[in-house]
């Protein structure tokens, strides 16, 4: 048996070690109780090692976020899906080329 | 048009119109995954650590720079990262040290490869935005002790036996005030969320 002080510091640096986790390692080594609690204390563990990645995603949204607001500004925004999407327009864009042009070759004859 | 991926099309269509937690969902369920496909593609020594900052980067922007050709007939993850192959091609292209072939080996990336990366990590996930305020807050109003040794030990990851060296305890004191420090947090972020 160990005490949950110690399966609380034996989690975290198996964690900090990025070393594969058993609980069941735990659940046989701590008493029914202690088990219990220590899953409980284990989730704001894992809370506060997840918070590094959210601050980082945060960051890297917000710069998205501006990003996407140049790039879509209000009006395009409200018209993106009627206007269709950009290979669409890069089709239509073609087949009005070769309507001009069957059309000048008409005007020609 | 058949959308699939009804979820991710309509996601994609509010964050577009204007919607910031729309975006916000979309791209925190592929952020970890992404970060973890550019790892696993690129793991050899032509890549540097900046180099893969560059194409999460890269395919991030990009991403957005074509998001309204998204038509849900993908899941959102797949569509980005098809982008993100593109990108890593583009990177290799640019350091030019060695052949494409060589370095991206696609044929070693397999199915089931893929499929592991869809498995989240619970140390890594993107809290949600209630949840990662109460938590800053719990932990503010811990006493200093307590908020230093939670800083080294959980969010930076220092050793226990460092911890003990740098606050000049034995480990099992720096066990217990850790401990301590973990169910004072807990208590606060349960008043608090």
């Amino acid at each position: 048996m160990i005490s949950l002080e110690k399966a609380i510091g034996d989690y975290t640096d198996l964690i900090n070690e990025k070393k594969t986790v058993d609980l069941k390692n735990f659940e046989n080594n701590l008493s029914k109780e202690d088990y219990k609690e220590f899953i409980t204390l284990i989730e704001i563990i894992q809370m506060g090692k997840s918070l590094k990645t959210t601050i980082e995603f945060d960051e890297i949204f917000n710069q998205l976020n501006e990003y996407k607001g140049k790039i879509y500004n209000a009006e395009q925004a409200s018209n993106f899906r009627k206007s269709g999407n950009l290979k669409d327009k890069d089709i239509e864009e073609k087949i009005n080329k070769i309507f001009d042009k069957e059309l000048n070759d008409n005007n020609e004859i | 048009m058949d959308i699939k991926f009804k979820e991710d099309y309509d996601l994609v269509d509010k964050f577009i119109r204007g919607d910031e937690e729309s975006g916000r969902t979309l791209y925190a369920d592929v952020f970890e995954f992404l970060k973890k496909f550019i790892y696993k593609y690129t793991n050899n020594d032509v890549f540097t650590d900046e180099d893969r900052d560059d194409i999460l980067q890269n395919t991030l922007e990009r991403s957005i720079l074509i998001l309204c050709d998204y038509n849900g007939s993908s899941r959102f993850s797949t569509w980005i990262i098809g982008i993100s192959k593109n990108i890593i091609k583009e990177k290799l292209r640019e350091i030019n040290r060695i052949s494409e072939k060589e370095v991206l080996n696609e044929d070693k990336i397999d199915f089931t490869d893929i499929i592991d990366l869809y498995n989240q990590d619970p140390l890594n996930i993107i809290i949600a935005k209630e949840k990662i305020e109460s938590y800053q807050k719990a932990f503010e109003q811990l006493p200093g002790d307590y908020k230093t040794i939670i800083k080294l030990r959980n969010h930076n990851g220092v050793s226990r036996s460092d911890v003990s060296k740098i606050m000049d305890r034995s480990v099992d004191a720096v066990d217990k005030l850790y401990f301590r420090a973990i169910k004072k947090l807990r208590e606060n972020f349960i008043k608090i969320y």
